[in-house]
């Protein structure tokens, strides 16, 4: 039915957006889409060093159904920009993308025919984190921030993502 | 039976949680769909198999029934197997005959190869 | 040492330490067997065996099947092209002392490398061949080597050489309607622009020249 889309925005619904955005934050599950080395430091931030578990967020979910959050890691080459696109198409709402890496981000040192310039001229990015490749506190460092964002929002602004 | 109510009680919270999860997701939540959302998850490449068209083996068919069968002699021969001692003689043999008969079924069945998978 | 060259194939944990037979002996075998070809023993690298492409599966298929050679292994199958004209590459003499690289060729060629290694034998070897780069065509090796399958789809996905014989030349690297042929040198980078926060602008990396951006 999708009630929440057509929920007016208003006053009254600010403390069930906070209490739905604070659940859905602190239960926001990956999908796993490491195509190179950053994928490497996304697995570091999932061991037990720098857990990840911790903010509810172990369950790496192969499935783009059962997943929250898209963190693209590793370049992103012509070829695989279609196939990126329909896994996140394929994920239910609502959904948020953190563009790791810089080759994610803005195609890093590969600056050639090859690799798609950042990962925002395929899908739209939430989050973008920096690094070749980020350390796992500074991916970490990002999710908090997108939490933090994620606890702002307001149904309608999550209504208006296409 | 009085012991049991916890039981019952703890049934009923269990499947008013299932049931109330779903029925709360689906009216409030987010309906955004789109045919490539709807479209079957394949790695992120074009659906490409034909549901409808792809064939099941008869294989399977096959193993339900024998396995029909001779499950409903099971269930003749356990309940016999309780009360032969009382039955006697008179007891055996019809049932040696009905096995008898179900036999000649299996021999008939081994030798056409029923029982071969592949 | 001597007694373990000729033997079939060493016991694990027993290997040989230096090939069974020399690159000189190797060469001759090679040169007996097929007297047009061209062999090349630099004094630390592989021997490399140059040979024309209508010899190349003969050639191929010798090194494999024969007992001396017994290069059961493809390693690699990889392609070089050198383009016709001039290639200057400056190296600022006046700082460093470099002079500039100079290539010059009248034919532009792609050239495509073999390395076959043995494993009983512990020796490796390059078979080399050549095509004009205007239309490439070889044929393909995949009935030698079942591994050479993969790799002629990547020579003809970034270089253009079509393999005749090969059960199915498509790209494998660049999406499939992809124009061009990347690997080529007369294929441009493709890089893009570089904006600044500050409005500086820095230009792809083949359109860059290091003394500006470096100061």
């Amino acid at each position: 039915m999708g009630l929440e889309d057509k929920l007016p925005n208003g006053v009254l619904l600010t403390n069930l957006e906070r209490f739905v955005n604070y659940a859905r934050s602190t239960s926001l599950w990956p999908a796993t889409f490491g195509l190179a080395c950053c994928a490497i430091e996304m697995m570091a931030t999932g061991g037990p060093r720098h857990d990840i578990a911790r903010f509810g967020m172990e369950v790496f979910r192969a499935s783009p159904r059962q997943a929250d959050l898209m963190i693209v890691a590793g370049r992103v080459s012509h070829k695989m920009a279609p196939v990126l696109r329909r896994i996140y198409d394929q994920m239910s709402d609502p959904k948020w993308v953190l563009s790791m890496g810089v080759c994610a981000t803005s195609g890093g040192m590969f600056n050639n025919y090859a690799l798609v310039q950042g990962v925002d001229h395929v899908v739209p990015v939430d989050m973008y984190v920096p690094g070749c490749p980020p350390r796992p506190e500074m991916l970490l460092d990002g999710i908090l921030k997108l939490h933090d964002r994620i606890r702002g929002e307001t149904f309608a602004e999550q209504a208006a993502k296409s | 039976m009085a012991e049991f109510l916890p039981v019952l009680v703890l049934l009923a919270v269990a499947v008013a949680f299932a049931v109330g999860s779903i029925a709360v997701s689906s009216l409030v939540g987010p309906r955004k769909p789109n045919p490539t959302k709807l479209a079957p998850y394949e790695s992120g490449n074009a659906p490409l198999a034909r549901v409808r068209g792809t064939r099941f083996s008869v294989k399977f068919y096959l193993v339900a029934m024998l396995f029909l069968v001779f499950d409903i002699e099971a269930v003749f021969v356990y309940p016999w197997a309780v009360v032969l001692r009382e039955l006697g003689w008179a007891g055996f043999v019809p049932m040696v005959a009905f096995v008898a008969v179900l036999a000649v079924a299996f021999v008939y069945e081994l030798g056409r190869g029923g029982l071969e998978w592949d | 040492m001597s007694a373990l060259i000729g033997a079939a194939v060493p016991a694990p944990g027993h290997g040989l330490t230096a090939p069974a037979r020399s690159h000189e002996e190797l060469a001759e075998r090679i040169t007996a067997r097929f007297p047009s070809v061209r062999t090349e023993l630099a004094e630390r690298g592989p021997l490399v065996v140059h040979v024309a492409a209508s010899e190349l599966v003969g050639v191929l298929t010798y090194c494999r099947d024969d007992e001396e050679l017994a290069c059961a292994l493809l390693a690699d199958l990889s392609a070089v092209h050198w383009p016709a004209g001039e290639l200057v590459i400056e190296r600022q003499r006046s700082t460093t002392g470099w002079p500039d690289y100079r290539v010059e060729r009248e034919l532009g060629m792609i050239e495509v490398l073999y390395t076959l290694r043995s494993v009983a034998r512990n020796h490796l070897l390059r078979v080399v061949t050549a095509t004009p780069d205007t239309a490439p065509r070889l044929p393909s090796v995949t009935g030698v080597f079942r591994t050479a399958d993969f790799h002629e789809r990547e020579v003809f996905d970034l270089f253009g050489v079509e393999f005749e014989g090969h059960p199915a030349l498509t790209r494998i690297l660049m999406p499939d309607d992809w124009a061009g042929h990347p690997q080529r040198k007369d294929y441009p980078l493709g890089g893009v622009d570089i904006p600044y926060a500050n409005d500086a602008v820095v230009p792809p990396p083949d359109e860059r020249d290091l003394r500006d951006v470096v100061r």
